[in-house]
């Protein structure tokens, strides 16, 4: 008995920490309006507002026994009280305490569940007491009045309206969130390969308690869902059922067709059978009239199979659009208005407005436009942060506003647009002093991303993109908030992470607009599917600028590097083989003059890789590689193509630092050509031990017509002692030999521990299964008849190894 | 001497403690030993199909495979762990070894079948063997065979891999 009131009381609180979370945030809300100073009859409508939010904030917690919380809402309560009464006034200083009251009602809310209360008694006695004296009217009457606030919050009218939940009739669902303790609230981000939680449990868990868990302690997330998109759903997975018996019915007919088939095709192998018995007198009427009922049958099913081809056909046609149409609802079930995000920020704003002393006026279009709300998780912090640097660095103290001609308020301006590729546009913009090149010039200088000779030649596009690299900070722009110049490539990562791009316009002395592109929803993932050695690989579209033929002599080496001119633009071209070090292959010898070329972009930086071809594009889900593989560099998880083959998808921000790490290492030669000759032997190491002369200035002959180095044993000893001493790819051995023989040179090898896998290949007079056998036991990987081998026959096997 | 006499002494006592208890083991072959690993840890036994090499990963993973739409890690035993770098190989078969947080498979050359294995009758692990292998091989059977932990070998670091 007890045990079901346990569980009623826990349910009933968790609705509690949804509904209080609501009356919180309205609570916030009315009081920025409230601070905006409204007209009068606005005014009234604001205060009532507010009055009614505290007032079921107070009873809900009553009813869930959190006595604490009601006696806040109750000092809050009779603020508001006389408010209503129009016996007191709200004053700048009577706002912080409110404020300061609906930040620990939000701590509060936030701690229900831990046992260890954030907020002492102390401190809420003294909050309450603030509150009592300021409802005093007393107190309040003669002195204050109202007075332009220093940081006054605008919201566009239009938005106001949106935050509010729309009128529809709304139903929750649970999301029961993964039984998985560790993936208790992490949402999967197809870019995310790597699991943190799996691959530092402690780190992982210690930072949850601090910051994560409050605000999500009760892992019941819960989404708002229009009923008529449930409705919707309903009735899209009912279709199924007619998906269901449409298929049986195919089976069916399919079933008897078969069996039909099978039936005709017995009685025709017995028609010959008798054919042949009968041979002397009735055989010309026998198969006569066999061959006449075959035709019968034959156009039987042929009618059969072609109409069972059609249906079939319209039937894949229907089935896809019906699951396309079922994905399409199901992702707008997850779609949630940006109003869900951004109402946090007017708060915020006015914090950091009043912390720095500044004036601002925020404007906010388009809150109503909805994203996935998985990618609103997500965009949360990055959008903080870059709402935190325009206010800290971005938008001017008013006196300095005034010098500049400009007005004392700034604008911050947060404009979410959709274009029709249901793609997201998040601009955060301000009309402050923008960014200024020379103090980025001299922080990536410094940061060592850009050298001083090439800082002149940078456009001021670029300039401006280098604020998103990791360790550029201009001391005006980043100050305390990120500090080490870490911030904005955090938040160029995270946009890039879910499929997103960013940008940034900055004007000096005229304010900087960031802009974010992101898709509404993330569940599909469209890459170019290309193949480089042969592999494949994908490539994700929103990375790639263009894929393109270019001609060897467009290669120009700049500083031994090579790189080709594209749009205007000298990019670094590198082989994509290269940069993840996929074994060369052999490939035709150059019948194609023109180089496949794919041009990549990552935060607006670009690069071209040469590829070996690109196939198409490809579109599909996002998979990890599986618990064993956590994190492989350049690697951001695989897909599955259409025949159920993997393809690992490149994870391109790696990628990019990859190639920049390897080109600075490697010279190049200024000839395409000049390198894929050499790549394509790779100038590799064998050695040959054999005693005979003749064979072993035979065997380095041919051996180096094929390309490689040789270098030549009389013996095994000899072999033995050059392996030690030097580095080879492979072993040539005779078997027969003085000193050490084929047979203890390759034991020898084998037990060495640094020699262990190289590989052997041993070349005999004679033919002996004894000898092979042997020779394999030992762990030689090939053996090869001198009387029968071709030079191509070993040239073959050695490719193979090596 | 004297010490290895005493750790092969040591060995022998705690496998004696088991006496009686026998495990149902799959058998492989990994040219030219026989292997085994205990049962309960063994998922599934698929024939190699198309590997896809993940480049960069560390030599000891040959590359995943589509199991069912889901993508499984395969490891090279004889690389990882030095087992016995003897003979060709040639991987036909793959054998899914999962717990509850780890699933892999592991590359043999043939799968010689279920049997059970009578813990009492092992010999330990030869000393002649690389010291992060031993800790990976419970016991040689009478015959040969060598019974690998498949439990250490899931739990093993060593196996993850985590390039940030």
């Amino acid at each position: 008995m007890s045990k079901d009131q346990d569980a009623f009381l826990l349910e009933l609180l968790g609705d509690f920490k949804i509904e209080a979370g609501e009356h919180q945030q309205a609570i916030v809300d009315g009081l920025l309006e409230l601070e905006k100073n409204p007209a009068p009859a606005n005014l009234k409508v604001a205060i009532e507002t507010v009055f009614r939010e505290i007032h079921s904030l107070k009873g809900a917690a009553r009813a869930v026994n959190l006595l604490d919380i009601e006696r806040l809402c109750m000092g809050m309560e009779s603020v508001f009280h006389q408010l209503k009464k129009e016996t007191i006034i709200l004053t700048p200083a009577a706002f912080d305490i409110l404020y300061k009251a609906s930040d620990i009602l939000e701590v509060m809310l936030k701690d229900i569940d831990s046992k260890q209360k954030k907020i002492q008694p102390a401190d809420l006695s003294q909050l309450v007491k603030n509150l009592e004296t300021i409802s005093r009217p007393a107190a309040t009457a003669s002195k204050f009045s109202f007075t332009p606030m220093t940081a006054a919050v605008a919201y566009v009218p239009t938005v106001a309206d949106s935050i509010e939940v729309p009128a529809i009739e709304t139903v929750t669902v649970e999301r029961i969130i993964a039984n998985n303790k560790i993936a208790g609230d992490e949402i999967k981000i197809p870019f995310e390969t790597e699991n943190p939680a799996i691959l530092n449990p402690s780190e992982e868990a210690s930072d949850k308690s601090t910051e994560r868990n409050p605000d999500k302690s009760s892992d019941r997330e819960t989404v708002r869902v229009a009923t008529s998109k449930l409705y919707n759903l309903l009735r899209q997975a009912e279709e199924m059922i007619a998906v269901k018996s449409t298929l049986a019915h195919y089976v069916a007919e399919l079933q008897f067709n078969a069996n039909q088939y099978a039936a005709w095709s017995r009685k025709s192998s017995n028609s010959k059978q008798s054919f042949s018995v009968t041979r002397n007198n009735e055989t010309g009427q026998g198969v006569l009239e066999f061959l006449e009922r075959e035709k019968d049958f034959r156009k039987l099913h042929e009618e059969a199979l072609f109409s069972f081809e059609k249906n079939m056909a319209q039937f894949q046609r229907v089935t896809s659009r019906m699951i396309d149409d079922l994905l399409l609802d199901i992702k707008t079930t997850l779609l949630y208005p940006f109003s869900s995000l951004l109402g946090i920020v007017p708060k915020i704003v006015r914090d950091l407005s009043k912390e720095y002393g500044k004036e601002i006026d925020l404007q906010i279009v388009g809150s109503e436009i909805e994203i996935d709300r998985r990618i609103l998780e997500e965009i949360k912090d990055p959008l903080i942060h870059l709402i935190r640097n325009s206010i800290d660095h971005g938008i001017e103290l008013p006196h300095d506003r005034v010098k500049a001609g400009k007005a004392t308020k700034g604008i911050l301006k947060i404009e979410i647009k959709q274009d029709t590729d249901r793609n997201i546009t998040l601009c955060i913009s301000d009309d402050g002093s923008g960014i200024h090149r020379d103090k980025v010039i001299s922080s990536a200088i410094k940061s060592g991303i850009v050298k001083p000779e090439e800082a002149n030649a940078l456009s001021d596009k670029e300039v401006s993109m280098l604020i998103f690299s990791s360790g550029v900070s201009t001391s005006p722009f980043i100050t305390d908030i990120s500090g080490r110049g870490l911030g904005m490539a955090i938040v160029a990562e995270k946009v890039i992470k879910l499929g997103g791009t960013i940008n940034l316009d900055t004007i000096s002395g005229g304010g900087s607009t960031f802009t974010i592109i992101l898709p509404q929803t993330l569940a599909i993932f469209k890459g170019i599917l290309i193949k480089a050695s042969g592999q494949f690989f994908i490539i994700p579209t929103i990375s790639v600028v263009k894929a393109i033929r270019i001609h060897p002599a467009d290669i120009k080496t700049v500083e031994s590097k090579k790189t080709i001119t594209f749009n205007n633009e000298i990019l670094a071209l590198v082989s994509l083989s290269d940069v993840l070090n996929l074994p060369l292959r052999r490939s035709k010898k150059n019948t194609e003059t023109l180089i496949r070329v794919l041009v990549i972009s990552v935060a607006q930086k670009k690069m071209a890789f040469t590829i070996d071809e690109v196939l198409g594009e490809h579109e599909g889900m996002i998979k990890d590689l599986g618990p064993q593989l956590l994190h492989v560099t350049n690697i951001a998880g695989a897909t599955l193509l259409g025949d159920g083959r993997i393809v690992t998808i490149l994870h391109i921000p790696e990628l990019f630092e990859s190639a920049s790490r390897s080109s600075l290492s490697t010279e190049f030669a200024a000839d395409p050509a000049l390198d894929a000759a050499k790549e394509d032997v790779q100038q590799k190491n064998i050695l040959v031990a054999e005693d005979s002369i003749t064979i072993r200035s035979m065997l380095r002959n041919f051996l180096e017509t094929a390309g490689y180095n040789v270098k030549t044993a009389v013996d095994g000893l000899q072999a033995l002692g050059f392996l030690q001493q030097e580095k080879f790819d492979l072993v040539v051995s005779d078997i027969e030999m003085p000193h050490m023989t084929g047979f203890e040179l390759t034991a020898k090898i084998r037990e060495d521990k640094n020699l262990a896998d190289m590989p052997i290949v041993l070349v005999t007079a004679l033919e002996s299964p004894d000898d092979r056998q042997r020779g394999m036991d030992l762990g030689a990987n090939a053996y090869v008849v001198k009387s029968s081998f071709e030079q191509s026959n070993l040239v073959e096997i050695i490719r193979r190894l090596i | 001497m004297l010490e290895r006499a005493a750790a092969i002494a040591g060995r022998k006592i705690n496998l004696n403690q088991n006496a009686g208890e026998t495990l149902s083991v799959v058998e492989f072959g990994l040219v030219p030993e026989r292997y085994a690993v205990a049962e309960r840890f063994v998922g599934e036994v698929l024939p190699l199909s198309e590997i896809t090499p993940i480049p960069g990963a560390p030599a000891f993973i040959m590359g995943v495979i589509n199991l069912r739409g889901k993508i499984v890690s395969l490891v090279n035993l004889k690389i990882k762990f030095s087992l016995k770098e003897k003979g060709l190989t040639d991987f036909n078969k793959v054998i899914i070894l999962s717990n509850e947080n780890m699933e892999f498979g592991i590359v043999a050359d043939t799968i010689v079948g279920n049997r059970s294995i009578s813990l009492d009758s092992l010999s330990p692990a030869p000393l002649t063997l690389d010291k992060r292998a031993a800790e990976l091989v419970i016991g040689i059977s009478p015959d040969g065979v060598i019974l690998l932990d498949a439990d250490r070998l899931l739990k093993s670091n060593q196996l993850i891999v985590n390039q940030k």
